[in-house]
């Protein structure tokens, strides 16, 4: 007899083999995934979040005081036998329990270890003996106190990470096995295939027209002269959102790391190394500081664009009205507004992950030379659009898309070019879709 | 109403391992396998991006079910997939069962620790990475390599099995030109390829 | 010069396939092959070149396909799975039957209204009949058969594409 194949592989337009036992052995080790995920949240959590949260919701608070000053050193060994310490300061805390007294040592919070015995205990010279603090006692074991309450959400989040990754892919592998047990692929997307795909598409799709996506988000925002305002997919945006991201991000790595070098200086002791690492990291963290109020300034000067739109989602052989607005004070050499068809195709082989597109259609709507707008008013035109009769409606499933958008491109002076993408949703041709369910008005 | 359809030979659908033939004049696949049992049932295919290392695997997995054996597959897309791997080898039996896994790489220093699990159970393995690690000791299977015959040949039985053209022909200087251009790599030889096929399909259709 | 659809056999490629392959034909009730949104498909199929005994199981599905230099996604409109052990009778399913020796049958689908077949550049969609057959000793042979939805024109190349 033999014994069934655990995994299948496709060959071509050809699978061989019996899904069932894939499908059971994939269901069986998702699950066993999902379980580790949740008792390893569940430890955590017990481990970190019940502490916190006894010590803030339990704990009794109580006047105390300090009887006594020390140092808890702690040692890191690592592979070669070495030892590197770290310090802490610990105090002597005495307190009242149920007409009792308690003396109990206190070390302060984690994040205040010291590297250095020196500057420990430069931090205990901060607390006076003798003096009064408030502190809070543990109900069930008298003898532990803490001297602040609060939580430290990064732990939690650090905490839930690894359980959360492993809860996540135990959640989706099983849904994934269910839906594909023992199943040929035109099974699978036909049983399963309209609930679980839409979780995993790319867009939501349209009630009524599958692989259309939906148009809800750009309906919602009514303009002021027509009835819709299209969203924009600004590039220059991206970058700008993507410069300050960097430069931010960078910028704070350069601050950190000097300030550290200023430490070092003002204590007597230069690290070569971390100078020498300091002046490229500066000079990027300029640049992209620079960069980043470029485009500030570029998009600023250029001022936004808005498209205003008589009706949505649009459809073959129709007319709409389109308005077009563009603020700033910068002139432009030319305008185009353009209507445009755009193909993408996604491809994953091993590593390789590589992602075209292409325009295949283009029409060029208006184009208007020497814009020179108005101190103080954009510039506005009014222009029809009309789509061709047998326009291909919008498409998008999870590796291929078909879409369309409303693009201005211009040239303006003393700036580099302007592309600015307005996506809008086409529907196939109103005589093919009698039977349709949903108007959108 | 046009009923026209621009079946292009070079589409994903056609290129993808297991869609496309194996053709070698001096390599049998069968050849391959006996190979493969001769050197300790664990060894290697290496090769550049779009050398055929999926294909040749994807082939053989095909020859070994039909030898008998059980098969298993894995495509390694990160290197969370290493539980997969771990499972897999833990638990099939190693005496009636080909590990075929593509993508070694991804695993990176994983897949040492993996390889020796293998060698424990006396799996039978067969490997892609597209380049052999330092640290490992099994035998290079196959060392994929971009060849131009094989190329031309390849893109000969694409035009012929799913060409719907008769009129749109490459050269073989022009074939040449494709692939040095694209570094060897049939992968990305073959989407030029699609973009010429579709322009001249349609230049022929609306001059036609 | 390019030719109206034809059936497009998945026969797997490589010389070491020893097994013969059926042929599966199929008739759709429109001679054009051209239907449009919310449209009913209808049809008829006949498997030869098979001993009806070897075979175990067989699927009928509507469905649509995209082709091109992206990976291929799929959608399902209609799919039916027709196991021999117990045979369904049309009460189950109107619109199918089956015949005794299992080598011809019969199919219906009312069609959506998107996605229509599109020829694009690096996009194509594709709607077909698969009828795939699967044997008792394992292995399946899928046979597709384009049919069209929506009469959207071959996409022309963009005039910069001279490269």
């Amino acid at each position: 007899m033999r014994l069934p194949t655990f995994f299948n592989k496709k060959r071509g337009n050809r699978r061989t083999g019996l899904p069932v036992w894939g499908s059971l052995g994939e269901g069986i080790y998702h699950t066993v995934l999902l379980m580790a995920g949740l008792t390893i949240g569940v430890l955590m959590l017990a481990g970190v979040a019940v502490p916190e949260w006894r010590i803030n919701n339990q704990f009794i608070e109580v006047d105390g005081r300090i009887i006594g000053k020390g140092l808890a050193r702690h040692t890191l060994r690592d592979v070669f036998g070495g030892a590197k310490y770290s310090w802490r300061p610990a105090l002597l805390v005495q307190y009242e329990v149920k007409g009792e007294k308690v003396e109990s040592w206190n070390t302060v919070h984690s994040s205040e270890t010291s590297e250095t015995r020196v500057s420990a205990l430069n931090e205990l010279d901060d607390w006076e003996l003798g003096s009064q603090l408030r502190c809070w006692y543990d109900p069930e074991n008298f003898e532990t106190v803490v001297l602040k309450q609060g939580y430290n959400w990064w732990l939690w989040l650090l905490a839930l990470l690894l359980p959360g990754a492993l809860v996540a892919f135990g959640i989706t592998g099983l849904l994934h096995s269910l839906k594909s047990w023992g199943r040929s692929e035109e099974r699978q997307a036909a049983q399963f295939g309209r609930i679980l795909e839409t979780l995993a598409s790319p867009l939501p799709e349209t009630v009524g027209f599958p692989t259309i996506p939906a148009c809800d988000n750009l309906v919602n925002s009514p303009g002021t002269m027509l009835r819709f305002r299209l969203p924009t997919e600004s590039p220059e945006a991206w970058s700008l959102i993507g410069a300050g991201l960097f430069s931010g991000l960078w910028n704070v790595v350069v601050i950190l790391l000097a300030v550290n070098v200023g430490f070092d200086i003002a204590g007597g002791k230069a690290n070569l190394w971390l100078l020498g690492l300091l002046a490229p990291f500066i000079i990027v963290g300029v640049a992209s500081v620079a960069f980043f109020f470029r485009q500030l300034i570029f998009i600023t000067a250029i001022g936004p664009t808005h498209v205003e739109i008589s009706g949505h989602p649009l459809r073959p052989s129709n007319q709409y009205q389109v308005l077009l607005s563009q603020a700033g004070s910068v002139s432009f050499r030319k305008l185009e507004l353009f209507l445009e068809l755009e193909e993408q195709a996604t491809f994953r082989q091993g590593t390789d992950v590589r992602t075209e597109r292409q325009v295949v259609w283009q029409s060029l709507i208006r184009r208007w030379n020497n814009v020179e707008p108005l101190p103080g008013t954009p510039f506005e035109a009014d222009v029809q659009l009309e789509l061709p009769t047998d326009a291909m409606h919008s498409f998008s499933t999870t590796h291929n898309t078909v879409s369309w958008r409303l693009v201005l491109r211009g040239m303006p002076e003393r700036w580099p070019a302007l592309v600015r993408v307005f996506p809008v949703v086409v529907f196939p041709a109103e005589n093919v879709s009698a039977r349709e369910e949903k108007i959108i008005s | 109403m046009s009923t026209l359809v621009f079946q292009n030979p070079f589409s994903t659908r056609f290129t993808r391992p297991g869609a496309i033939p194996w053709l070698s004049a001096s390599t049998s696949l069968s050849s391959l396998l006996l190979r493969l049992c001769s050197i300790d049932n664990r060894a290697i295919i290496c090769g550049p991006h779009g050398s055929g290392k999926s294909t040749i695997l994807s082939h053989l997995v095909s020859i070994a079910k039909r030898q008998g054996l059980n098969v298993h597959c894995l495509r390694i897309s990160s290197w969370l997939d290493v539980i997969g791997v771990i499972r897999l080898f833990s638990t099939i039996h190693p005496k009636q069962s080909l590990v075929a896994i593509d993508s070694w790489e991804l695993l990176g220093f994983l897949g040492w620790f993996l390889c020796q699990i293998a060698d424990f159970r006396g799996v039978c393995v067969i490997l892609t990475v597209h380049e052999v690690p330092w640290w490992n000791r099994w035998p290079v299977l196959l060392h994929m390599e971009a060849d131009a015959k094989t190329f031309h040949q390849l893109v000969h039985k694409l035009m012929a099995k799913s060409s719907r053209s008769k009129n749109i022909k490459f050269s073989r200087a022009m074939l040449h030109d494709v692939l040095q251009r694209n570094s060897g790599n049939f992968r990305e030889a073959f989407f030029e390829l699609y973009d010429h096929y579709e322009r001249q399909s349609r230049i022929k259709t609306y001059a036609g | 010069m390019l030719t109206e659809s034809k059936p497009m056999d998945q026969n797997t490629s490589g010389s070491y396939r020893t097994q013969l392959n059926p042929k599966i034909s199929v008739t759709f009730n429109r001679e054009n092959i051209q239907y449009s949104g919310g449209d009913q498909l209808r049809a008829h199929y006949i498997v030869e070149g098979i001993d009806p005994q070897s075979i175990s199981a067989v699927e009928r599905s509507v469905v649509w396909y995209t082709e091109g230099k992206g990976e291929e996604d799929l959608g399902v409109v209609f799919f039916e799975r027709i196991q021999l052990e117990k045979r369904k009778d049309g009460s189950q399913a109107s619109s199918v039957s089956l015949s005794t020796d299992h080598l011809t049958g019969a199919l219906a689908a009312d069609l959506p209204l998107s996605p229509l077949s599109y020829e694009g550049i690096i996009v194509k969609i594709r709607w077909c009949v698969r009828i795939r057959i699967f044997f008792r000793s394992g292995r399946d042979f899928v046979s597709e058969h384009i049919f069209f939805l929506g009469s959207v024109p071959i996409v022309r190349l963009p005039a910069n594409a001279d490269k």
